[in-house]
């Protein structure tokens, strides 16, 4: 027997990255594989999918700030995927239907109870992680129903409530008791009926771990002169009251003062609750401005004018305690040269920008009164003390998480804060597999080469409809209007695939070159160094054309079977005699055509594949060996081909197919090959033939 | 004895001298070849026997040859490489000269796809050079493997040369090869293009080559447009201007004017210097070959 | 590399049907040359088995087994010794190597009907994906650094060694116009070097005794025998 060894030196080296989209999410959502069900209009496994990991997908489909999309490489070929309208699309949709995706899987309870303080992103997503760990969980809210920031500090036009009741209620069902009306306190101001609790009658009442996640619930005020003035209000009640309906008396000219994203929020809601004039000031030029980009020019869409650059200095009030006007400061710069925060003025610039209505938005805090005599300590600045590896406060079996541990985030880090939290609480009270809920840190790929780039087919991306800035100030009516269902899909299937590619089988490779010449996008590589073909993963478009061209069997897809799939007949059933493949991102997966790759036809196995190009003559063939009468293909036109050149391979592949059949001394049209449009033209040819197949079967 | 044959006596007295082709039957016919030779006899130096040509079986360029001298026609035995051998071509040499056959083209033959035995396998032991000297080298007393023959065998050695094939920079040296290797005279392949046959002709002439050689220029009558355009469309280097296929197309009597054609061109190539004679090749149609030698003025024979 | 191409699965049957009752049938591949030209890799075993399986329901024949594998190369005997145990319990080895390997086989399992999959085409490389042509015919006297790098013996079709003759035509051969005229490229390639020369004289008949017409070759390289 000839030793292999010499062999196995010459494997190619082949790191497993992931893609970086799911990299760029705190935590780690497989945004490939839930994008490519979508692409396929699998909807309801891409929700479950979702929630796996993020258990305010209706949420996060609206308010986040997607750096999936900011990480997103077909960003390098043309612009970013819409990942986050096809969340919201897919939640959406799979509510409409009426049928919630079914919850997960909950392991048998193992007696440990925890609390939760606070239903804000990072408590919930801890209890549900800990609730699905088996513990008895209860979460604790102040106000009268959960969801923390995403329900007071988000208005409906951006997150309606009845949204993330959906959230909330399948979070909730996984065995989770939530206890609205609760109050955490210092131990002085517990009461007996339950609406007030401290660490101590928490953990008096038997509960092996607690979590704090109150998160930053109190705006800061401003250090100058007059804010007690009528007519000034703080961002964080000023949001409540909007979002309960208890309407403040907005005057006429209404100055918001803050650069971040609740200075955008609480000036577009009071674009909406006030008759007259929005405008914002802020210490940072525009560009410096905290708040999301796009925030901002929403905002400026609204009528809301921007004076940047501008630092408050007194409250202006008349005679009866009015606010009048806020005096500013021109401001040189917002930092010092280490990027520290150091506002520095021009001289002699005050001025007063005029208003009756002043609203402070300059950041927020956290409530901690609830730590007095509790063991659990606060640094000098007033924050919690927290160990930034176990999360624990300084009282054992106290945990925080969120932003009154990590300080002010986004949802989608609070979110990560919750599973991390989980995680450190399981770890404490010994849990099996306690980070099974933390996404593991992988190798990402890095941005695409130019070279690639330039090479895959270049599709626009696709924006889901928003109302007109004039229909949208006069209410609280939701501002993005969501996909619809084919252009969800359309854009879905722009994925390139990333990280899901072509692996090189060193002992099987006989660098031939194949794959050298076969690649649409010159990937391949043999070198000098490794004799084997080597695939660049960070340059690999995934369609398997390679795969399907090499007369080695040396190449492996590493995409699992369902996603991205790969043909997976195994055997007929019974009844069936045709077999389909098709190219999931083709016709089939247009859920506007009132099919898509759940229907089956009678006596019809359709097997969706990604790419037929990455069909090989034995794929096509197999059906046949296996008994069926006949094998169809259905590929895009080559207009349409995702990959190029992955209709036109098919098609050779095709016609070899059907010459081994005539060969074999049998009827070479027993493997048929359409071309069906995505848009639909093509299908109803293909249909007719279908009847036929299925017709002369019953003939036979 | 000053001449091998007749055909070199005409070319070193300096007459411009003419051979013909006879191609052998695809049978065992000996009164085809007798009849065929009868009617070119008296109207040229000497007649190429065939070997086969185009690859297709006909009765042997020797056995034909020797039908042929019985009734007083001088063959020129056609000797390829396709189908024999160093040794098979030896061989049928020494039997050739035995049967007195005097004259001897060297050719490496066409390719067997061509003919109606396309499945066989060919030999192609040497080419039309390597033939060449070894004939020469026979001549002298020689075998190829350099091995003494007691009585050598007697040729008046020639070779063909086709003008119009490419690359046409190479075809003046390759005669001169030839030449150097042991042809004493060569026939060309049928002119049509007379600018590029002298165009060639000068390149010979600057090699000096028509001064070790003869060079008997190759014509023929066309029988139609038809065979006109299958010609310049399927055999290489047969480019028949197009004035030549219209004549043809128009004429009245196509037989006559491929006569008057070919007439045309033979007086033209004469003209050229260093042109010794001609090759009239018409092929399955002997019959012509007395009329073109009228019409050219070149009757009666030396 | 040598190439070969698969022979139609009708007569690989045929054969099959000439061995016997042939129900535990050996698919054997050939990892290295047969691979490169897609005629006898891994891929070309399962396409083959799929063909016969199919041919044999086409006409009502009980299903067969079959074993499959791919060695790295037929043609040395080390790595056909694993095959034993399938290839001696078989009925049938039908060889997807080429004529080269099938004898290996072969004469390691005299016993066993072993049926060549393949024609065996000819040494040469790939023109492009998908095209390859014949470039050396193993003659044992390599001319090459005569001829401009193109072998006369090899890329003529009457293998003349004072070429280019009558029929050559635009570069083309008169044998196919998609036959390149291997004296045309040698012509020109020599002029580029400025070595038409080496051609200039008229060079005898080839010796062809080191080529096949000697009977079967041989070599010996006695320093290299343990």
């Amino acid at each position: 027997m000839i030793s292999r060894a010499g062999q196995q030196s010459r494997q190619a080296k082949a790191p497993r990255y992931s893609p970086p989209c799911q990299g760029g999410c705190p935590v780690h959502t497989p945004v490939q594989s839930y994008v490519n069900l979508v692409a396929q209009g699998r909807f309801r496994e891409s929700l479950r999918e979702i929630m796996a990991y993020n258990p305010f997908p209706s949420s996060c489909g609206r308010v986040c700030f997607h750096p999936c999309e900011d990480n997103c490489r077909r960003g390098d070929v043309d612009s970013s995927i819409s990942i986050m309208a096809i969340k919201r699309f897919v939640t959406d949709t799979v509510r409409d239907s009426g049928e919630w995706v079914e919850k997960q899987d909950v392991d048998a309870t193992n007696g440990k109870k925890v609390a939760v303080i606070g239903s804000g992103p990072a408590g919930m997503s801890a209890a549900y992680d800990l609730a699905r760990m088996g513990c008895d969980v209860t979460v604790l809210e102040r106000e009268k129903a959960a969801g923390g920031m995403l329900r007071r500090g988000i208005l409906d036009f951006r997150l309606p409530q009845d949204i993330l009741d959906h959230d909330i209620d399948y979070i909730l069902s996984h065995g989770i008791d939530l206890k609205t009306g609760v109050e955490l306190v210092a131990n002085s101001e517990v009461n007996g009926d339950g609406s007030k609790v401290s660490i101590d009658s928490l953990t008096g009442a038997g509960y092996d771990a607690v979590l704090v996640t109150v998160g930053l619930s109190a705006s800061r005020g401003l250090p100058i002169p007059n804010t007690d003035a009528k007519g000034v209000h703080l961002a964080v009640p000023f949001l409540r009251a909007v979002n309960e309906g208890e309407l403040p008396d907005l005057g006429e000219d209404v100055l918001v003062v803050g650069g971040g994203n609740v200075a955008i929020d609480v000036a577009r809601s009071a674009k909406r609750v006030s008759n007259g004039k929005v405008k914002m000031c802020c210490l940072e030029a525009r560009d410096e401005m905290p708040a999301h980009e796009w925030e901002i020019t929403d905002a400026v869409a609204e009528g809301i004018e921007m004076h940047c650059s501008r630092g408050p200095n007194e409250v202006k009030m008349d005679d009866t305690g009015n606010v009048t006007g806020l005096e500013i400061k021109e401001v040189a710069c917002v930092f010092d040269a280490a990027g520290r925060f150091a506002p520095e003025f021009h001289a002699d610039s005050e001025h007063v920008l005029e208003c009756d209505t002043l609203i402070l938005a300059i950041g927020q805090m956290s409530e901690l009164d609830f730590c007095d005599g509790s063991g659990v300590e606060r640094n000098e600045r007033g924050q919690l003390i927290v160990d930034r590896n176990t999360w624990m406060t300084t009282r054992d079996g106290v945990f925080a998480g969120g932003e009154v541990a990590a300080g002010p985030g986004a949802a989608i880090t609070a979110i990560a804060g919750g599973h991390t939290a989980a995680t450190e609480i399981a770890k404490y009270l010994e849990l099996d597999n306690p980070a099974r809920f933390l996404p593991p840190e992988d190798q990402y790929l890095e941005s695409l080469p130019a070279e690639t780039a330039d090479k895959v087919r270049k599709e626009n991306r696709a924006t889901a409809p928003q109302l007109g800035v004039d229909e949208r100030i006069v209410d609280f009516s939701e501002i993005d209007l969501g996909f619809g269902s084919w252009d969800a899909v359309r854009e879905a299937q722009r994925c390139m695939n990333c990280a899901a590619g072509a692996t090189v089988v060193g002992e099987k490779c006989t660098s031939c070159l194949t794959c050298v010449r076969a690649c649409p996008y010159d990937i391949p590589e043999i070198s000098e160094e490794v004799r084997v073909a080597q695939m660049d993963p960070n340059k690999c478009q995934s369609c398997g054309i390679c795969a399907a061209e090499c007369p080695a069997n040396a190449i492996e897809i590493s995409m699992e079977i369902d996603r991205p799939g790969l043909p997976a007949f195994d055997k007929l059933e019974a009844g069936q005699d045709v077999v389909g493949f098709y190219c999931q991102y083709g016709r089939f997966a247009n859920p506007e055509a009132g099919l898509n790759a759940k229907v089956e036809f009678e006596g019809v196995q359709m097997l969706p594949v990604l790419c037929t190009g990455r069909l090989e003559e034995t794929d096509i063939l197999r059906p046949i060996v296996e008994g069926a009468q006949t094998v169809f293909v259905c590929s895009c036109p080559d207009v349409s081909c995702h990959h190029n050149r992955g209709s036109w391979r098919a098609h050779k592949r095709i016609a070899r197919a059907q010459q081994l059949l005539e060969d074999a001394g049998t009827d070479r049209d027993r493997v048929k090959s359409f071309v069906t449009y995505p848009s639909g033209s093509g299908y109803a040819p293909f249909i007719e033939e279908l009847k036929n197949m299925t017709e002369s079967k019953v003939g036979k | 004895m000053s001449h091998r044959s007749n055909l070199e006596r005409v070319l070193k007295s300096g007459e411009f001298a003419v051979t013909a082709e006879l191609g052998p039957p695809k049978s065992a016919s000996a009164e085809i070849v007798k009849e065929k030779a009868r009617m070119l006899e008296g109207y040229c130096e000497a007649a190429n026997i065939t070997d086969c040509q185009t690859a297709i079986v006909r009765l042997s360029s020797i056995a034909a040859g020797v039908l042929a001298q019985n009734e007083g026609l001088e063959p020129v035995i056609q000797m390829t490489c396709r189908d024999r051998n160093r040794i098979g071509i030896q061989a049928d040499l020494l039997g050739a000269s035995a049967l007195g056959a005097r004259n001897l083209l060297c050719l490496t033959g066409d390719h067997q796809s061509f003919g109606n035995h396309p499945k066989s396998k060919n030999v192609f032991d040497m080419d039309s050079i390597s033939l060449l000297k070894m004939v020469k080298g026979m001549c002298e007393g020689r075998f190829e493997c350099g091995e003494e023959m007691k009585e050598a065998p007697t040729f008046f050695i020639g070779a063909a040369e086709n003008p119009f094939a490419d690359p046409f920079e190479f075809r003046a040296p390759r005669l001169a090869m030839k030449a150097e290797a042991g042809a004493e005279f060569i026939q060309t392949q049928i002119i049509y293009n007379i600018d590029k046959f002298k165009e060639w002709m000068r390149q010979v002439r600057e090699l000096g080559a028509h001064e070790k050689t003869y060079i008997l220029a190759g014509v023929a009558p066309l029988k139609s447009a038809g065979m006109a355009k299958y010609m310049k469309k399927n055999v290489p280097g047969m480019d028949v201007p197009d004035e030549y296929i219209e004549r043809m197309a128009n004429a009245a009597d196509p037989k006559a004017e491929g006569i008057q054609i070919c007439v045309e061109v033979l007086e033209e190539v004469r003209a050229v210097e260093g042109v010794s004679g001609a090759h009239v090749m018409a092929i399955e149609w002997e019959e012509a070959v007395p009329e073109i030698m009228e019409k050219a003025g070149l009757l009666p024979r030396p | 590399m040598i190439k070969a191409e698969r022979k139609p699965v009708s007569e690989i049957m045929k054969m099959l049907s000439a061995t016997g009752d042939c129900n535990n049938v050996v698919v054997a591949g050939c990892g290295t040359c047969v691979t490169i030209c897609f005629a006898g890799g891994e891929q070309e075993v399962e396409s083959l088995v799929q063909e016969v399986k199919i041919a044999d329901s086409t006409c009502g024949r009980d299903p067969r087994t079959y074993t499959e594998t791919t060695p790295q190369r037929q043609c040395e005997v080390e790595f056909i010794e694993p095959l034993e145990d399938a290839v001696t319990g078989a009925d049938a080895v039908i060889s997807l190597a080429c004529g080269v390997g099938v004898q290996v086989l072969a004469e390691r399992y005299p016993d066993t009907q072993v049926i060549p999959g393949l024609n065996t085409t000819f040494m040469g490389p790939p023109v492009k994906q998908g095209e390859w042509y014949e470039n050396c015919a193993g003659c044992g006297d390599c001319v090459l650094g005569w001829t401009a790098g193109v072998c006369p013996v090899a890329r003529c079709a009457k293998s003349m060694m004072n070429g280019p003759c009558g029929g050559s035509q635009d570069g083309k051969c008169e044998v196919g116009k998609d036959i390149d005229c291997g004296w045309a490229l040698i012509v020109s390639g020599l002029s580029r070097k400025g070595q038409l020369d080496f051609i200039a004289k008229a060079a005898k008949a080839k010796d062809w005794s080191p080529s096949s017409h000697g009977g079967q070759r041989k070599m010996t390289r006695e320093d290299l025998m343990i």
